[in-house]
């Protein structure tokens, strides 16, 4: 009696969880998970069940078995005696090149047909229309069989390339052959001394790089435009050519001749890829056509009429003012198609082309019968692309998307505000903050950072994925747990503080902090790194590995990091 | 205490669940038809005619399983299914047992968990090329680009064959027969291969069947037969037995224009009535009608009948019985003895 009669006792009854608005919501929530948990363990424990009762077992084993079978595009290493994983990784890089050519001529071709359709010719308008409509509404399994019926029944065999009375020739100057089994078309041969030009190459790319931001300060502080781009473009093509002039010609190529039954030599490329890149990169273009078309539609037609009145010319108007705010409403639909493009790309099965449904959950399933595994395996690298898709693409997007002066770019902890008492006070710009502007910098100690973290993830692939399989080598799948989950979760880490990195995210900090502890962890469970560069050893790529991240985290905590703008704060007056 | 009785109950719902498939045999009674699993289209073996009824070798093998349980060949469901969905098709219970050129292999047996029941054909692998390119051995194929359908065993013994005889080749992997012929008559490879019997097959519909050679080397032993799932052995015994009364049949001289007087009373070959169960109780011992076997024989045939009728000598297929002739007719065709 006396508890009702004070409300402020520690009074607690058990029918306050659902009664009482305080825990109700927490109460529902706790009761929903419980309910989640039993559902996931009901149907865990089920497939278990059911795989017992037909006599299976769930299980890795079989991946480290010779595959025994051929697969005709392989990117790396591999025979019929190399393992079901290795064929898996063969598998993979299939789709990832039909994933990765399908989304750059996927964009191409949506971009033309987006911006052709809002053309004034007329012609030209309704013809993409027509492009337009027509392929978006076929399914587009029947446009990559109609692709591959065209290139098997179109396209004359090699043998009708023969002799005498040959029915059929090559193009441009007997370089290019096209027959019923794939393109054939010349190969670069890199003889002695065309290193020198590769690297000419790239030290002409970096600068022409640095040239375009040295000439962009250059505008910002005298209003005097150069040239940019035929400069860069000038001095690149002329400079590489030089030096390839001075080194002898090393670079010659090989061209495509009738031997036997096939071609030989060459670049050899397959009608069943050529199929399918074609066939999805027309369909997902479409698409993203639509996306483009509204993009710049979304733009006010005052914006174009503001910037003729400034006296902007068209292309410029375009450039500087149309399309920087299109892109904020094209991108977002644009990762979906990116991402439909690659989960399309599993219709490879039906032409045949050995993508990773074809080798990994087509005959290594088929000649194994570990359904659950190789699916579960598969869906685990789809999800892994998507998701890894998605993530670029969201910080992209968080780069070109609208600017509102309220919008800070606040965002709840940071490993940063730790050391608030170090680095002194800093205050969060906001976006379109004056003060932003001098912290574009043109030569960023960012690039290091970049290829820090890109040379990391690339070796770790490497060793993971692709290296021969040896006694100190064994395949992933026996590994120790403790060293599988290492590596995942470094492959993880260094991903995400690449992409941040890139993209200059503020959570760039953190992330690098979490991939230093998931090193230490890798390091704590004997991790091979002695493995991982040939004639480096183990203590010396950890104590390198530990102190560049040290130092990258140190300078972006500390440091007066005058090009650090992902950071996007500055240091209070 | 309640989740662990919940979780239990469903534990054991899912179990039973698992195991309610066993029973092949009364569930296919129940239901009146035999579902069985065939190829897509191999001419002889498995095809529809032009009346849209499954015929060929396999198909009627699998109607004799029919006629075995109902006295009626009729009563049968076929799925057509490729090299890698024949076997999910059998795991999942979509067919009751496959007639399908397909290999008895060790992994299959057991990691696959099928059983095989015995051998209808005794094969090998062959390779298949336009007599255009002059080739006349297997290990002149250096360079070829090779058709294979995808999920079978010709893929792996291909594999090893060229591995073995250090030459190389382009595999072009394809889900269906009717698929592979298409593009190897465009030219789109230079050889097809498969079980021998199988390229004779295909090649028998060709417009100009004589312009295309079976090149002499045999690389492999594929002895195709009948599948049920693994573990129900008494629908395993139907399906064995059915099979070993088609070549019993040829054995005894029993076919089907005298196995209705045959079986209408016991003769003086104890084993001949045994098999036409005008004696013992062997029909019921397999769970099936006492004349089960004159059933068989009178809608399908003997084994050697079936034979003749679809891919025999006198057919467009014109295979001979080679191996497959009865052990007393320098075969290695030889059933176990009905007793
Ligand atoms: N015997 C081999 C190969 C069987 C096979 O696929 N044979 C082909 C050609 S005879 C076939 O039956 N194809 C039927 C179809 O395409 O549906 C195996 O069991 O793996």
């Amino acid at each position: 009696m006396s508890d009702t009669a004070q409300p402020s006792g520690p009074s607690f009854r058990i029918d306050m969880l659902w009664n009482d608005s305080r825990y109700r919501s927490t109460f529902i929530q706790i009761v929903a998970l419980v309910l989640v948990i039993l559902a996931v363990m009901y149907l865990f424990q089920n497939v278990v069940e059911n795989l017992a009762a037909l006599g299976k077992t769930f299980g890795f084993d079989f991946m480290t078995q010779p595959a025994s079978y051929d697969i005709n595009q392989r990117l790396i290493e591999y025979n019929s005696r190399s393992t079901h994983s290795t064929a898996a990784v063969v598998g993979i890089l299939n789709t990832l090149v039909v994933a990765i050519v399908g989304c750059v001529l996927a964009t191409i071709f949506g971009v033309l047909a987006g911006v052709a359709r809002l053309s004034k010719n007329w012609i030209i308008a309704r013809l993409m229309t027509v492009y337009i409509e027509g392929v978006r509404n076929v399914p587009v399994l029947i446009q990559i069989l109609l692709f591959a019926a065209i290139f098997d029944e179109a396209l004359p065999a090699p043998s009708a390339f023969r002799g005498e009375d040959a029915t059929a020739s090559m193009w441009l100057g007997d370089s290019v052959a096209a027959t019923n089994r794939g393109f054939y078309f010349p190969m670069p041969v890199w003889l002695e001394g065309s290193f020198w030009v590769v690297v000419a190459f790239f030290v002409l790319l970096v600068g022409a790089v640095w040239f375009g931001r040295w000439a962009k300060e250059r505008q910002q502080a005298t209003g005097e435009a150069l040239p940019v781009l035929p400069i860069q473009a000038g001095g690149v093509i002329i400079g590489t050519f030089l030096v390839f002039l001075v080194m002898g010609m090393p670079i010659t190529l090989d061209f495509p001749a009738l031997k036997g039954f096939n071609f030989q030599g060459g670049i050899y490329v397959r009608n069943s890829y050529m199929a399918l890149t074609l066939a999805l990169s027309i369909y997902t273009g479409a698409f993203i056509a639509e996306n483009v078309r509204a993009g710049i539609q979304a733009v006010s037609k005052g914006q174009t009429e503001a910037a003729f009145a400034l006296g902007l010319r068209p292309n410029r108007t375009m450039n500087l003012v149309i399309l920087p705010q299109a892109l904020r409403v094209i991108i977002p639909p644009l990762i979906s198609q990116y991402l439909n493009l690659t989960k399309n790309s599993s219709l490879a099965l039906l032409v045949g082309y050995m993508d990773v449904t074809g080798t990994l959950m087509g005959i290594t399933l088929n000649q194994t019968g570990k359904e659950f595994e190789t699916l579960f395996l598969g869906m685990a690298f789809y999800l892994a692309v998507s998701l890894s898709v998605a993530a670029i693409m969201n910080l992209y997007n968080e780069q070109v998307k609208l600017v509102e002066r309220t919008s800070a770019v606040g965002m709840g902890f940071s490993v940063i505000d730790l050391f608030s008492s170090v680095s002194g006070k800093w205050e969060v710009l906001k976006k379109g903050d004056a003060k932003m502007q001098p912290l574009y910098g043109i030569r960023g100690l960012l690039n290091l950072f970049v290829i820090f973290y890109a040379v990391s993830l690339l070796l770790l692939l490497d060793y993971t994925f692709l290296a021969e399989i040896t006694e100190t080598r064994p395949s992933y799948f026996d590994w120790p747990g403790g060293k599988q989950i290492a590596t995942l979760l470094m492959l993880l880490t260094l991903f995400s503080t690449l992409a941040t990195c890139l993209f200059k995210n503020p959570r760039f900090i953190d992330l690098a902090v979490f991939d230093l502890l998931v090193f230490i962890f890798a390091v704590a469970v004997g991790w091979p790194f002695g493995q991982l560069v040939e004639g480096v050893s183990g203590p010396v790529i950890v104590l390198v590995g530990i102190a560049a991240r040290l130092a990258i985290i140190g300078y972006t905590i500390v440091g007066e990091r005058p090009n650090l703008t992902f950071f996007h704060r500055v240091r209070r007056a | 205490m309640k989740t662990s009785v919940f979780l239990g109950a469903l534990a054991a719902a899912s179990l039973t669940a698992g195991l309610a498939g066993a029973a092949t045999l009364d569930d296919v009674k129940a239901k009146g038809f035999v579902q069985c699993g065939v190829a897509t289209g191999v001419p002889g073996f498995a095809f529809t005619d032009a009346s849209g009824e499954w015929d060929g070798f396999d198909a009627t093998m699998c109607r004799a399983v029919a006629a075995a349980i109902f006295g009626d060949p009729k009563a049968i469901k076929f799925t057509p299914t490729t090299g890698k969905t024949r076997f999910t098709a059998l795991a999942s219970g979509e067919v009751d047992l496959l007639f399908r050129n397909t290999t008895w292999t060790l992994s299959r047996d057991t990691d696959l968990k099928l059983d095989f029941v015995g051998v209808n054909y005794y094969d090998g692998q062959g390779f298949m090329v336009p007599k255009a390119l002059g080739v006349s051995s297997a290990k002149e194929l250096d360079g070829a680009t090779v058709c294979i359908q995808t999920g079978t065993t010709t893929e792996l013994n291909l594999a090893d064959f060229f591995r073995a005889n250090n030459i190389s080749y382009e595999p072009v992997p394809i889900e269906t027969n009717a698929e592979a012929t298409q593009k190897y008559l465009a030219g789109a490879c230079d050889v097809y291969t498969t079980d021998a019997s199988g390229l004779a097959a295909t090649r028998s519909t060709f417009e100009a069947p004589a312009d295309h050679v079976i090149l002499p080397e045999i690389i492999s032993k594929e002895p195709l037969g009948p599948a049920v799932r693994h573990g129900d052995s008494e629908w395993a015994d139907v399906v064995r037995w059915t099979l070993n009364a088609l070549i019993a049949a040829e054995e005894l001289g029993v076919n089907s224009g005298n196995v209705e007087q045959l079986g209408s009373a016991a003769t003086d070959n104890p084993e001949l009535n045994r098999l036409l169960g005008t004696e013992g109780e062997y029909g019921a011992m397999l769970g099936l009608p006492k004349d089960w076997a004159v059933n068989v024989i009178k809608s399908t045939g003997n084994y050697g009948e079936i034979f003749d009728r679809t891919i025999g000598p006198d057919t467009q297929i014109g295979l001979a019985r080679g191996l497959n002739a009865l052990w007393t007719q320098g075969g290695i065709l030889y059933t176990p003895p009905f007793r």
